[in-house]
This record gives C-alpha cells, structure tokens and sequence, in this order.
C-alpha cells in the first residue's frame, strides 16, 4: 500500500509541481489572457499586435515592448495554457483519494469534461494547427501528449501491476488517442459544445477496460 | 452547404491547378500565408486571374474545402466497392486507410489548420461536421455488416467511438523524415481495439 501511494503521489506531482505561474506580472498577464481570448474567439486572423493593444487599452510601442513579434506572443500563451491546464490537473487531483481505480476514472472524468469547454478547444485546435509549420510550437504539443501518456502510465500500472513500460506506454496511447479523438465529433449547440450521445460513456467503459485487462498474448501461452 | 457555381470543362482546369496551389499552401505554411497573392505565386499564375475565378479569399477557401471532403467522400465510397472481402476484411481495410491517410504531410497540415477555423467560421465548422459525419456513417455501415442487429443509436455510438480513438492517434504520431509515423505496434493495436469495439457484446 505505501507504494501505491508514492507512486500515485508522484504522478500527481508530475502534474501540480510544473504550474509556476509568477506573481507580480500583472501587466503580463493581462496582455495574455486577452491575447488568449482574441486567438480562441476571434481566430488567428483578428490575432494582431494592434487589434490586441486597443483591447487591453495599450499603446502598440508598449506592447511590443514586452512581445516583440506575434510569433513570440504566440509561444507565451502556448506555455501560459499549459501552466493553467497544470493547476486544474493539480487541483482535480487533490480532491482524488490515492486509490488508482478512483484515480484513473477521476483523470478520465476530467479529461472527457476539460475538453468540452470551448476556451479549452479553441486553443487546442489553434495550438495544433501552429504546431503544423512551427517547429517550436509542434516541440510543445509533443510534450505535453508525452507528459500526458506518462501520468496515464503510472497510473496503469497501480492499476494492473506486472505490465512492461511498452505495454503500459501503448495503452496509455491508445486511452489517450480515444479521450482525445472525441473533440473532433464534438459539436456546437447553444453556444455550448456537446458530446454525441453516450459516446462519452462507452469511452469510459472502453478505456478502463484497456487498463485493467490482463498482459498481453505475447506473454501468455498460446 | 451552397455548391459551386458549374463551370464548363474548359475552365476546369486553371480552377483545379489554384486549388491544387491553395491546398498545398495551407497545409504547409499555414493560415497567415493563405493569401490570393501567396497563392497566384504558389499556382504560377497572376493575381488577376485567380481573381477571375474567385473574387476573395474566402470564396476560395470554401471551394477548396468542398473540394477536398469530395474527394475523401469519394475515397469512403470506394471502400464499400470491393463487395468480394468479408465484412471484417472490409472494415479493417477501411481502419487501414484512415491510419495510412493521416501520416501524409499534406491531410495533416490541411486538417490541424482547417479545424483551427472552425470555432470562428460557421461555412468551415459545418463543412467539417458533414465530413466527419460521413465518416461515421461508412463505419456505422461497415459495423452493420459485422454486427446485423445493432440499433442505429448504438450503431453511432460506436462509430463515434472509432472515430475517435483512430483520429486521436494524430497526437501521438511523430515525424520521421517528412513522413508522420505512427509509434511501431499502434496500429494493430488500434484495429484490433475498434474490432472490439464494432463486436462487443450490448450489455
């Protein structure tokens, strides 16, 4: 049982030890939570410099002081979402008890709501589609998907214990491919994004099952 | 979805090479450089006559939209053609393509810059639900076959389901030579996930 715990703990950690959002940027921050709001709701054409300055009610000259280029406003809010992503994992985590069924299906739970916000999509689908021709932006999105299988790892293992790490590495990818392939069939609907009907429950049942089912052919006696 | 205006076999052509010019150049440089100018350099043609075909950008990018879930719409009917394989080979052979289909730089590029359009542009977002709506109808169709008895709920259920756990595997492909690769094993483990899923006894 201690073990259990560490090892849980640790994959918590993994999660609400990276959010280090600084105090005293206040100015900063402001620049990019509207930058952030303009990119999700305006989309990225309405995503200039100026456009960004007359909203947070700045000179141009002011703005470029702290963001020279768009490209580098667009690397901060990559990294800002993250940090933010990072403190709602932290904070869904601590309210989970230790116990690694409980923990999985709070991560999943999580995962299927997180994703139906539209904030949240919003950067998604321009984050990915960034990632497409800029080598720094496709960098981030590759480790927050590494970062992403590797809690879902840890987790697995407490679960179903005496898996190898490939085995417990491609079960995180395909948990992860399922959760996170349901946005694209997503859709709009009074201005909040629904999922089709009972998929989010048939993903669940499907994803803990591929957690917890025994090792693989290779292992056993055929 | 409004269709195009016809236009007679001669003009086809300068139209197919623009839109052929305009794909390409938003799937590898993105949005920011989807302009008329950059897309007259990119087709070889003037600005002027890109603009005899289409008169503004995003005229263009609707054509260009329904021109490419045509042709991913003709590439799902083609599956149901080959009637001599049993459903399961007709199935996996669909998985299959959709698995090869995603690696290839140019569906990648045009798919994560597409969809990034979508929550702003009602044209954009409608013409990718009809898309992936009609992907999930082939794979209702092909569990159907599978699994006879399944209701239409249940049918979609399930479709939507493979759907996403196949689609999903974009996030977790990685670049190998300007190729896209899927990590070695995930693809068979992935069919072998939506069998399951398309047979799985109702509970």
């Amino acid at each position: 049982m201690p073990n259990i715990s560490k090892n849980i703990q640790s994959a918590k950690g993994l999660r609400s030890g990276t959010a280090t959002i600084s105090k005293g940027k206040a100015r900063t921050d402001e620049i990019l939570r509207t930058a952030k709001h303009i990119l999700v709701h305006e989309g990225y054409e309405k995503f200039t410099l100026r456009n960004i300055a007359a909203k947070v009610g700045i000179r141009l000259g002011n703005l470029q002081y702290y963001y020279k280029t768009k490209a580098d406003l667009l690397r901060e809010i990559l990294q800002y979402a993250n940090e933010i992503s990072d403190l709602g994992y932290g904070e869904m985590f601590s309210k989970v008890s230790d116990n690694p069924e409980d923990c999985f299906r709070a991560i999943v739970n999580y995962l299927l709501d997180d994703l139906k916000q539209p904030e949240v999509r919003g950067l998604f689908l321009q984050s990915w589609a960034l990632a497409t021709h800029d080598d720094y932006a496709e960098h981030c999105m590759e480790e927050t998907s590494t970062h992403y299988r590797d809690v879902l790892a840890v987790v697995i293992a407490e679960l179903t214990p005496g898996l190898s790490k490939r085995e417990l590495n491609d079960r995180a990818t395909l948990i992860q491919s399922m959760i996170e392939g349901s946005r694209f069939s997503l859709s709009l609907k009074r201005e909040r994004l629904v999922q089709r009907p009972g998929l989010d429950d048939l993903i669940k049942d499907r994803v803990y099952h591929i957690a917890t089912r025994p090792g693989s052919k290779k292992s056993k006696v055929k | 979805m409004n269709s195009a205006p016809r236009r007679s076999a001669k003009s086809r052509e300068p139209v197919e090479v623009i839109l052929r010019a305009a794909h390409e150049l938003l799937a590898f440089e993105g949005y920011p450089s989807f302009t008329i100018r950059n897309i007259a350099k990119q087709a070889g043609i003037s600005v002027g006559n890109v603009q005899y075909y289409f008169q503004s950008k995003n005229a263009l990018l609707q054509e260009l939209l329904l021109f490419v879930t045509e042709r991913y719409n003709r590439e799902y009917r083609r599956v149901f053609s080959k009637t001599a394989d049993t459903p399961k080979d007709r199935f996996c052979a669909f998985i299959d393509f959709l698995l090869s289909d995603m690696t290839d730089p140019l569906r990648r590029g045009f798919f994560f810059q597409v969809w990034a359009l979508a929550p702003s542009d009602n044209f954009v977002e409608e013409c990718m639900e009809q898309s992936f709506s009609r992907y999930r109808a082939a794979v209702s169709e092909l569990i159907s076959e599978l699994r006879p008895s399944l209701s239409r709920a249940e049918l979609d259920k399930r479709a939507s389901a493979i759907q996403s756990l196949v689609e999903g595997t974009q996030l977790s492909l990685t670049k190998k030579a300007e190729r896209f690769v899927h990590r070695s094993g995930i693809r068979e483990l992935v069919k072998e996930e939506a069998y399951a899923i398309a047979t799985t006894q109702t509970k």
